[in-house]
């Protein structure tokens, strides 16, 4: 990716800055309506010219799904959500590729849709070949019988469903030389894009190429292969020229993937002492109209995590996947993690109202002093000492006291498995590396060149981190999950301990020198499984307006990060995640009508958070070294797993109003009566 | 139609469409891809440039009204190889990280500057509603517009 | 995302301007472009053909007249927000004016603009009904005159004629005894306005209201007059119950929708406190000016 010194002159690279000879440029009919039956199409490309399913590449993706819940590329018999593409047309230009859309005729029968998860539970399935709107349905953990605890609390909560909104736009330009097709694209993973389109496309895999582009931002969204880029290299392929398509973001609002929407019901078994004895759960994701995406996997992955931080030795959820006629659902910073930490915290904050102990208190009686694997597969060391020291850091007792503020432990998951891929060439003096993950805003630069500097004891300005190229390593994974430093850093260095072996061959011995005055090249795949887990706390304190607008005063983090790599890089991470969290809270939804139409069309609407809505920071960085070579562990979704619980418990305890669901409106935090006559 | 304006100094002549925006003029017919879209309704700023010395959304703008005018782009800010007080303050307060609203957040800071150069932290914040940014949570970006204040104060730059 | 086609006529001067509108039946009229291009854009709008004003130097100005300041109909936002006549002669003008959407809309989109689009969520009709204004719409058949009672007629509906071009607002200075105060809520992360509320009153003697306008904006299908409320404070010393009651008053004046955004019960509300507000602040500078403060009565 283009360094800061290039993105602050417009140097930029990005996709719509690509333009190649004979360019085309593609716009997409997408159905007005949320369910209907298709009953002819006339004009574009459509499912008659390309009858293919995607679904199963990108994070959380998964493809053991039944197949006839897979979102076609073109819509086929019938449309599920407002905003599915049914149709394409090319044009020399935007302009005029747009006033191609009112030349595609498509005729419609309406039908009743599916608009929330209960519909959908109890309602006919929305896919012919399925029996229901349950993509999987899975328990987590052994059951056991209800302890005869003191204290029993049940609530449900809802995390609605939010748009990922990188400040660019999805976009694509394929390009077809009759030969191999390569496509541009703003993406997150070149790896997961090919395989995606060697598959969809029956394409041989020597024949396609992906190169990432600069990417400006992703959060996510840019994982998944989508039907747009298949169309669009499908186009290239049988126009044999170039194809470019760049979404609009009315496009991205209504039909990309939104992250979040989940529902839990969450019981807690607890003593009078706040010892939580038992957990029962209830997780249920709105996945949208189509398995095989992050929907597909959302439920189990925050079944895994609900217990968080704390030695809950019972411990059972049920973890369900449902359609409805909405955009399916993709990742969004966090991916689960925000979600399972959001219903555990809030309950650990029922808890602590129900026993009569602070906030801090009741969660620290339930943090851990050794090693714990919880009955849902959640590994976390002790989390005791790091807790207890976050508390005193954080000044909760004096903010909670003083501010009202609000508290929040959790576990950082990241997404290690299965590791990553690395290539590290030296030619002239000079240090090329590829990562298999691809970098959008994290400045990946950063740390490869400290951790090459360091392995290789060379100058770090030798170092330079290319974009995402599918020609230039064997495979990869992606960028997500907070696992960049950890796995891209892994195999870094591993790279880089191969290539000193090389050298070491060749000479007798490494040194520095023989290194860049000769030729390497060393590709590994370091792979990785099992859990990496890091602790983090966040504290929060609000002031709430006479209108019931929050503004967020403070927000503090207190979190591990193994070993900072790039100290400025880390604070920029918790800074952006943060404000990320405090959107969830205060302003960001994706919501559609009882008819499916998409309500939030706009940025405004879609509430991204703007340079007045951010508080002030403190930020503490400990580094308790991972095992791994570099001792760095996750931390991109660090912010906006812990930031929105203590939010929201800053704005119970100013408001006295119970909170149950993100995002809070104003609203329902104003004392409101009719004004009498 | 043809329209005539000065870009980052230079006379350009092009003919267009009437209902083609500024900022697809300047991002295809002259090269200038610097500038951004990235979004249709006029909310974002990634499409900020100068015209005729203010800060203006290129996306809501025709080409055709652009004529006679004097535009400044993110790439016209500094001499080629030169960056400007702002590029410079943003590189060196990380005041950008996937760097898409980048060159709106830079113009913008520009034609603040340019009135004043005594801006504090909130008044910044509220002059900045008009480019969103999705990654950097806004305060680096305060932190570079409050340091290229500092430089254009006469302060010094890091190394002097 | 991109316009449809459109032809587009760049006139020399607004003579040229208005033979083009007589002349076409479908031409539309383009200054600041603010809202227009994005309608166009989304193609929710469309157009046959433009006549772009935003060159007309000529209607570009603040002056002021004797007991007016005129201001042409293309000054810009940005700059009725900074301008020192309006600063000092109608800040409620100005107050107003630096509240809508952001800087860099603010340095293309014009009053005639604002005014004209009548989209009942924008600040300036409301101010203008408190203001008293008058607009001036020209066309080949002359100058009409029309006060901002009469202006704005229904959502997006202003009362210009298809050939007329608003070219001044004309805006009566208020007197020495007088204060005038915009308040208004947005949505905190940006965008539209929940509710607004414009007033202006002068006192007499020392502590009563005799004169009062109170405009409504966001609440209605277009900027109202809450003319109940106003005349609950004329002739009054604004106690807080005759200030709540005359903001009650002004909400059962106000037609709020329920929307995404809000709620109308959660307008009401809003309203009412933004109501008070504009009335205690604008009788506070009245007596300031007046020499006298508040808990001096």
């Amino acid at each position: 990716m283009s360094g800061p010194e290039l993105l602050v002159k417009g140097g930029g690279h990005y996709v719509d800055d690509i333009t190649l000879p004979h360019m085309c440029h593609m716009a997409v009919v997408r159905s007005p309506h949320a369910r209907a039956k298709v009953l002819s199409v006339t004009g574009g490309m459509h499912a008659h010219d390309l009858r293919v399913l995607v679904g199963g590449f990108g994070e959380g993706a998964r493809s053991d799904v039944n197949r006839a819940t897979l979102h076609p590329v073109f819509a086929a018999d019938t449309v599920n959500y407002v905003g599915q593409p049914v149709a394409a047309v090319f044009a020399a230009d935007g302009y005029a590729a747009e006033d191609k859309l009112d030349e595609v005729d498509v005729a419609y029968e309406k039908l009743r849709p599916i608009m929330t998860i209960d519909e959908a539970l109890s309602g006919p399935p929305l896919h012919a070949g399925t029996s229901s709107n349950v993509i999987k349905q899975a328990w987590i953990g052994d059951d056991f019988v209800d302890p005869a605890s003191p204290v029993v609390l049940e609530d449900e909560f809802i995390v609605n469903r939010i748009a990922n909104n990188p400040l660019e736009p999805r976009g694509i330009v394929a390009d077809y030389n009759g030969n191999r097709l390569t496509a541009y694209i703003s993406t997150q993973a070149v790896f997961s894009m090919k395989r995606g389109l060697c598959n969809t496309l029956k394409l041989p895999p020597a024949d396609v190429r992906v190169v990432q582009a600069d990417t400006g931002g992703a959060f996510g969204v840019k994982s998944a292969l989508y039907p747009e880029y298949v169309m669009a290299a499908h186009a290239a392929m049988t126009y044999r020229r170039p194809v470019k398509w760049i979404e609009s973001r009315s496009e991205h609002l209504a039909a990309s993937q939104p992250g979040r929407g989940v529902r839990a019901k969450m019981q807690l078994f607890a003593g009078t002492d706040g010892r939580i004895d038992a957990l029962r759960a209830d997780v249920v994701t709105d996945a949208g109209a189509f398995g095989g995406t992050t929907g597909s996997s959302s439920p189990f992955f925050i079944a895994m995590q609900l217990t968080g931080p704390y030695g809950i030795t019972r411990a059972r959820v049920r973890a369900t996947s449902v359609m409805t006629n909405k955009p399916p659902q993709g990742p969004y910073r966090g991916a689960g993690r925000p979600e399972a930490a959001f219903f555990m915290e809030r309950m650990m904050d029922a808890l602590a109202d129900a026993v009569g102990k602070g906030a801090d208190e009741v969660r620290l009686t339930n943090t851990t002093t050794t090693r714990f694997t919880s009955p849902l597969g959640l590994e976390i060391d002790a989390s005791r000492p790091f807790f207890t020291k976050a508390v005193t850091a954080l000044r909760y007792k004096e903010k909670a006291g003083r501010d009202s503020a609000g508290l929040c432990f959790f576990v950082l998951v990241p997404g290690v498995t299965p590791g990553e891929s690395a290539r590290i060439r030296v030619r002239d003096g000079a240090i090329a590396v590829w990562l298999g993950g691809n970098q959008h805003g994290q400045a990946h630069g950063a740390f490869v060149k400290r951790l090459l500097s360091e392995e290789l004891g060379v100058a770090a300005d030798r170092v330079t981190l290319n974009a995402g190229d599918s020609d230039a390593l064997t495979s990869g994974v992606g960028t997500w999950g907070s696992r960049s430093a950890i796995v891209g850093g892994a195999a870094v260095v591993a790279a880089a301990r191969k290539v000193k072996a090389q050298v070491a061959r060749e000479h007798g011995t490494y040194t520095p020198d023989a290194l860049l005055g000769g030729s390497y090249d060393a590709e590994v795949f370091d792979a990785r499984s099992g859990q990496l887990n890091s602790f983090g706390a966040n504290l929060a304190a609000v002031h709430i307006d006479r209108f019931g607008q929050v503004a967020v005063r403070e927000c503090a983090a207190y979190y591990d990060v193994g070993r900072a790599l790039t100290p400025g890089v880390v604070r920029g991470q918790i800074v952006g995640g943060s404000v990320q969290g405090i959107g969830q809270v205060l302003y960001e939804a994706v919501v559609h009508d009882a008819d499916g139409n998409l309500l939030t069309k706009d940025l405004f609407d879609a509430g991204l958070p703007i340079a007045e809505n951010a508080p002030e920071f403190s930020i503490t960085i400990v580094e308790h070294p991972s095992p791994f070579p570099h001792k760095a562990k996750g931390l991109g979704e660090a912010p906006t797993i812990g930031v929105p619980p203590a939010v929201v418990r800053a704005i119970e305890n100013v408001s006295g109003v119970k909170i149950r669901h993100t995002p809070v409106t104003p609203e329902e935090l104003i004392e409101h009566a009719e004004p009498s006559v | 139609m043809r329209t005539r304006f000065r870009v980052n100094g230079k006379d350009v002549e092009v003919d267009v469409e009437p209902r083609r925006l500024l900022v697809s003029v300047l991002r295809d017919e002259l090269g200038l891809t610097g500038t951004h879209v990235g979004c249709d309704t006029t909310n974002c700023g990634a499409c900020t440039i100068l015209v005729n010395g203010d800060a203006v959304k290129s996306c809501t703008m025709l080409a055709v009204q652009a004529d006679g005018a004097e535009i400044t782009t993110v790439e016209g800010l500094a001499g080629d190889d030169a960056l400007h007080p702002v590029q410079q303050a943003f590189v060196e307060k990380h005041g950008l990280q996937c760097g898409f609203c980048t060159p709106g957040m830079v113009v913008t800071a520009c034609w603040l500057l340019s009135k004043r150069t005594d801006w504090t932290d909130p008044e910044l914040r509220r002059h900045l509603t008009g480019n969103l940014c999705r990654c950097t949570g806004y305060k680096n970006i305060i932190e570079s517009v409050m340091r290229a204040q500092e430089l254009l104060n006469g302060g010094h730059r890091e190394g002097q | 995302m991109y316009p449809r086609s459109f032809e587009y006529f760049s006139p020399q001067n607004l003579g040229e301007a208005l033979e083009y509108l007589n002349q076409s039946a479908e031409a539309r009229i383009l200054a600041g472009g603010q809202s227009l291009i994005p309608a166009l854009k989304l193609r929710t709008r469309s157009v046959r053909a433009l006549v772009d004003i935003t060159p007309l130097k000529e209607l570009r100005y603040i002056r002021q007249e004797g007991g007016v300041l005129r201001l042409g109909a293309l000054t810009t936002v940005a700059t009725v927000a900074t301008d020192q006549k309006v600063m000092s002669l109608v800040p409620i003008l100005r107050e107003a004016a630096e509240q809508i959407a952001d800087p860099l809309v603010r340095n293309r989109g014009t009053i005639g603009g604002n005014l004209c689009q009548a989209d009942p969520t924008n600040d300036l009709p409301a101010v203008m009904l408190a203001l008293n204004a008058t607009v001036l719409a020209t066309s080949l058949r002359g100058i009409r005159r029309m006060s901002a009672d009469s202006f704005f007629v229904g959502s997006g509906r202003a009362s210009l004629a298809r050939d007329e071009i608003l070219t001044e607002i004309e805006v009566p200075v208020p007197g020495q005894r007088t204060g005038s105060a915009y308040r208004k809520v947005k949505k905190g992360s940006g965008g539209f306005s929940i509710a607004g509320a414009a007033t202006c009153l002068s006192v007499a003697d020392g502590s009563t209201v005799d004169r009062c306008r109170i405009g409504l904006s966001a609440v209605g299908p277009t900027a109202l007059r809450a003319r109940d409320a106003e005349r609950t404070l004329i002739g009054n010393v604004p106690t807080p119950t005759i200030v709540d009651r005359a903001a009650e008053r002004a909400v059962n004046a106000s037609q709020p929708s329920d929307d995404l955004n809000a709620s109308k019960a959660y307008r009401r509300t809003v309203l009412h406190t933004l109501v008070k507000d504009s009335i205690t602040a604008s009788y506070e500078v009245a007596l300031a000016r007046n020499g006298t403060h508040a808990n001096e009565i």
